[in-house]
């Protein structure tokens, strides 16, 4: 019998609205038919929708990390409401009647059974079944190279001829030959590059506060002037490399506009096994640079007390058929773990992930590895800091003495030694959690480990943290979601 | 290391950023910088390296292979670095606690959930309301991270959100919110600041005193208002009150007597009577209006009286009758819903002398008399109404209603029962008469619904809009038979089936004629018709034949549950028919048809199966 809870089934939704429909679903009683399959391992039912058949549905828990959802409607929206509502239906506790496992799931299930038989067979006889990373066309590769190199160029001459007519002279006419030239880098495999110069524009486009943005866009400007420098460098000695190999070290690969893959991944020893994860911090928002929505969480590997992040990319126009993700309150169980090359916190994936509730001794480790000196934890967060193509925002787990206030009512954290670390709210998720901290019990503000971002700010030279979760014993304070 | 000498860098760095690297070669400003880095550059080698890049950039063109933007790009991109890794993190100066009001909110709700609130709590667009509300209602609001939006949503654009903000979701954190609100609000605020004050004073204890009270004095003109308005539950600011009352502001001096009227003091009422009744009657009317003081009644029935008596005798001076009026309109409207002898008295004094005050209905003097006497179950106010409704018919429905209550069956079918053969008089009057009777019974017997119903079919709801009828025992009760009759002869078709009773030959024939020549379309026929023929004791057979025939005759609306009833309950017989007129129907009462036509199938069947 499968047991599932609401929060599961709101996890395998794409978006709130889909949640909300197949709620409304269920509340209008629209399921004619509700029916399990006699090991419960199926869930099956028909729902009455504005067609003239009722549309069948169902939700297969035979294999309970990949559960398949079914179903005859047109929607494109994967699961579809129906199956989502039918699964809603059953944690409500609705009665579902048992009866055969319908013909033609039977077969699909055979058909499956088959695929996965055969696999074994191929891992019995020593051949490799996962998947190959790609072989590479090497001529094509080659001239794909030259082609980023001299997408840099361009892009290096557009961003100097701006500088030295400077950007005080930059009007509405400079600004759309800009956008021309983001255009023009889409044929230059330079994704990375060119949401960074849409970035510059969206920032020269907010002219009623130009002045004040002078400082971010320069740095932006600095920030493609590394891209550029070291992309050069990289993409030359991998011109010059006869296995035009992948750098699996840096993330400069990633700027450039590299989507890594799994396998390959996998093949630079970037994939662990059995991992334990909690998610600490999740918040979704809009990056105007990429032109997509981002999802991001913050997750602790249980073990080796890393802060890992996931991202997920959904394109403004696909957004509705991508999964949006949410926060996460249970512990993720992942067989296969794919780590980025990055930096403090790493980019990682999964495909597969079963889940189970979140014990009390579960967020032990989250104490034990929170760092107990402030000094130690800057010192690392300067480090990333110093390489302009780092990651600007690191996540880390700090331990907090105490949480106290300024005569001008600003918020500083206190380590063991006294040392302060100032908060404050940051720009690039744009959720305010400082002023929650107000809210918050006494207990929750001394002797807590507190999960931060840190950002610098040019304009002050203030190294400044965003408090985004506080845990306090076994209990979680997301001031982020 | 010299953090001000590098962010004085930086500074000249993004001056020239601005300016154009054109104009770098030479900047003095760098100039002057570069001897400093060059002596910091002996001991530590990144300032040397500083020194060559400000070297590079104030150089002359021709000097390097590199452009004057390159320069400047390497310089900073140096500079940026070294200024991140000498970023401060430490505040300067004492720390004390955090000033911090813990509430019993909680953080368990899911992005996902939230985001959706969040939208709607801060932009524009269609649709927020509901999301609002639902959310309000599911308890999200329980949730921290929604309170700060909620407390900024006071301020939303969209009044039915703001109100909806003020009014239930602020006032439901209770006391807890109450510090954030004080620490948000500004008494000299405008609008924003005058609902977070309302928010307070709703929730707030005897805390806010203080509060309130310094808001009243000092704040600007919009949050005085709502202070005062709230200052009614400390009773010892009466006599601040007072003074308020005399306020030069309107606003603020309707908001005092509104308080002045809450406390209701006898000084308070006497002293709001007194600005009434003097120079400042519209603002303190609203006060008038909620104080429900018997003493206070009894003075303005006086005035009231008064003023009446004056407006006659200077019925000629068209200037002095206008304010007259305006006093009188005020008087009147004060007096609404508030119930005394005198004020009886004076009614029906009013109505006796009709012709005397006739010329003042202007001021619809009779209208608020007759809403007053029609309440009032006496004999005096029943004739008063009818003398009225002589005079005027306009007052018909006020007598009519009051009758209605008062008089038996029989009497009441012997005044209203308007007979055009006897009543001769003036044959176009009577038709009148008689049409507002009808109109004015069917008020009573009928009433009309609406909302949407559940159906076993299709989307399972499905809105309608119908009439139903006073059940057949009232009708026994309170109505005389011989209304029927008198129904049939207005040929009032809907009055008709609500009066029809077993054996009444004539209601027969009426309703059976009316089914041979249905209308074409009629939006409540069906059910009307099919209700009445039951009143009449109409067999099944009867009504289900009568059903069949209208839908395949007429454009049939099925939109009355009692209809969709006898739809459902035909038998299998009728199968081919309805089947035959399919064609002729679309959605949502096609789906009636098939849903019908499914049930008979499966009777069908189920009898066969029996049988077998």
């Amino acid at each position: 019998m499968i047991e599932l809870t609401e929060g599961y089934v709101d996890s395998l939704a794409l978006n709130a609205s889909a949640i909300k429909n197949a709620q409304g679903l269920v509340k209008k009683r629209s399921f004619v038919q509700l029916n399990k399959s006699e090991d419960g391992t199926l869930l099956f039912g028909e729902c009455s929708g504005s067609g003239k058949s009722n549309y069948a549905c169902s939700a297969d828990f035979i294999e309970p990390e990949m559960p398949v959802m079914r179903c005859s409607c047109p929607s494109r929206q994967f699961p579809c409401k129906h199956t989502l509502g039918l699964l809603y239906a059953y944690v409500n506790g609705e009665t579902f009647e048992q009866a055969d496992v319908p013909e033609d799931i039977a077969a699909k299930r055979e058909k499956a059974e088959m695929r996965e038989q055969k696999k074994a067979e191929q891992v019995a006889a020593g051949v490799d079944t996962k998947p190959k990373v790609k072989k590479v066309n090497k001529s094509a590769l080659k001239k794909k190279i030259q082609a980023q190199l001299e997408g840099l160029d361009l892009l290096e001459k557009l961003t100097l001829s701006l500088i030295r007519g400077g950007l005080g002279t930059i009007d509405s006419k400079t600004l759309k030959m800009i956008q021309e030239h983001v255009k023009q880098l889409g044929n230059y495999y330079l994704t990375g590059a060119q949401s960074e110069l849409r970035r510059l524009v969206v920032l020269l486009d907010d002219e009623d506060n130009r002045e004040a943005a002078y400082t971010s866009i320069m740095e932006q400007l600095t920030l493609l002037h590394a891209l550029i420098k070291k992309g050069r460098v990289h993409l030359t000695a991998k011109l010059n490399d006869p296995e035009l190999k992948l750098d699996p070290e840096s993330t400069i690969e990633e700027w450039l506009g590299h989507a890594w893959q799994l396998a390959e991944l996998k093949e630079f020893g970037l994939m662990s096994e059995q991992v334990e994860l909690i998610q600490l911090a999740f918040a979704g928002y809009v990056d105007q640079g990429r032109e997509e929505y981002m999802d991001r969480g913050y997750w602790l590997d249980k073990e080796s007390g890393e802060i890992h992040r996931t991202i997920q990319y959904r394109p403004y126009k696909a957004s509705k058929y991508i999964k949006e993700e949410d926060s996460f309150f249970d512990v993720a169980l992942v067989s296969e773990l794919y780590r980025y090359p990055g930096d403090i916190n790493r980019r990682v994936r999964w495909e597969k992930m079963t889940s189970r509730p979140l014990a009390p001794q579960d967020l032990e480790p989250v104490h034990a590895k929170a760092y107990r000196s402030y000094a130690d934890a800057i010192k690392l967060v300067k480090n990333q800091l110093k390489n302009p193509l780092g990651d600007r925002n690191p996540v880390m787990l700090l331990h907090v003495v105490e949480v106290r206030q300024t005569e001008q009512g600003q918020f500083v954290i206190l380590d063991e030694v006294g040392h302060r670390l100032l908060l404050d709210d940051l720009s690039p998720i744009g959720y305010k959690t400082v002023s929650l901290l107000t809210y918050l019990s006494e207990a929750n503000l001394h002797d807590v480990t507190m999960l931060v971002m840190f950002e610098h700010h040019l304009d002050t030279g203030r190294l400044v943290a965003q408090p985004l979760t506080i845990i306090k014993g076994a209990d979680i304070t997301r001031l982020l979601y | 290391m010299s953090t001000a000498l590098l962010q004085e860098l930086h500074q000249e760095v993004r001056r020239l950023y601005i300016a154009g690297s054109d104009l770098a070669q030479g900047d003095f400003r760098l100039k002057r910088l570069l001897p400093q880095f060059e002596q910091l550059g002996e001991r530590a080698p990144v300032f040397k390296k500083l020194a060559e890049g400000i070297a590079a950039v104030i150089a002359p063109e021709a000097q390097e292979t590199r452009t004057s933007a390159e320069k400047l790009q390497d310089l900073s991109l140096l500079l940026s670095s070294v200024l991140r890794t000498l970023g401060t993190t430490s505040a300067e100066g004492e720390l004390t606690d955090v000033k911090s009001h813990p509430t019993s909110l909680t953080t368990k709700l899911s992005f996902r959930k939230l985001a959706v609130v969040v939208e709607a709590l801060s932009t524009k667009g269609y649709g927020r309301y509901s999301t609002i509300e639902e959310a309000f209602e599911k308890g999200m609001f329980e949730d921290l991270r929604l309170l700060p939006y909620a407390i900024a949503a006071l301020d939303d654009h969209y009044d039915p959100i703001a109100r909806m903000i003020e009014r239930r979701i602020l006032p439901s954190y209770d006391s807890q919110i109450v510090p954030y609100l004080l620490s948000a609000f500004d008494p000299s605020g405008g609008k924003l600041h005058a609902k977070t004050l309302d928010v307070i004073a709703q929730i707030g204890g005897v805390e806010i005193e203080e509060c309130l009270f310094h808001a009243a004095q000092f704040g600007s003109n919009e949050v005085r208002e709502v202070a005062i308005d709230h200052l009614w539950r400390f009773e010892q600011y009466e006599s601040e009150l007072l003074s308020f009352s005399k306020d030069r502001r309107w606003g603020i001096r309707r908001a005092a007597y509104c308080a002045l009227a809450r406390i209701g003091s006898k000084s308070a009422v006497a002293w709001i009577y007194e600005a009434f009744s003097g120079s400042d009657t519209d603002a303190a009317s609203g006060a008038i209006y909620t104080c429900e003081d018997s003493e206070l009644i009894d003075w303005l029935v006086q005035d009231l009286e008064r003023a009446l008596k004056q407006a006659i005798e200077i019925i000629e001076d068209k200037k002095l009758q206008e304010s007259s009026h305006k006093k009188i309109k005020y008087l009147l409207n004060a007096l609404v819903g508030k119930r005394s002898d005198s004020l009886y008295n004076l009614y029906v004094f009013l109505i006796s002398n009709y012709m005397s005050y006739k010329s003042l209905n202007e001021l619809d003097l009779y209208y608020y008399a007759a809403r007053y006497l029609v309440e009032c179950n006496t004999e005096v106010a029943m004739n008063k109404l009818k003398e009225l409704e002589e005079h005027d018919t306009r007052y018909m429905s006020y007598a009519f209603r009051n009758a209605l209550h008062q008089l038996t069956p029989s009497q009441f079918y012997e005044r209203y029962a308007i007979w055009s053969e006897i009543d001769l008089k003036v044959k176009k009057n009577v038709k009148r008469r008689q049409n507002e009777v009808v109109e004015l019974i069917k008020e009573v017997v009928l009433k009309n619904e609406y909302g949407d119903f559940i159906v076993p079919w299709g989307k399972k709801e499905l809105y309608m809009n119908f009439n139903s009828m006073l059940p057949t025992d009232k009708i026994v009760q309170e109505w005389d038979e011989r209304w029927l009759d008198w129904v049939i002869e207005q040929k009032e078709f809907t009055l008709v089936c609500v009066f029809a009773r077993p054996g009444h030959l004539a209601a027969r024939q009426f309703l059976l004629d009316k089914l041979a020549n249905p209308p074409k379309q009629s939006e409540d026929f069906a059910g009307t018709l099919l209700r009445g023929l039951r009143r009449l004791g109409e067999s099944d057979e009867l009504l289900q034949e009568a059903l069949v025939k209208l839908i395949e005759t007429t454009k049939c609306d099925l939109h009355d549950p009692y209809v969709l009833e006898q739809l459902y309950q035909l038998p299998v017989t009728y199968h081919d028919r309805l089947v035959a007129v399919l064609p002729n129907y679309r959605r949502p009462i096609l789906d009636a048809l098939l849903y019908t036509l499914d049930q008979m199938q499966t009777v069908a069947g189920a009898e066969k199966f029996a049988s077998q």
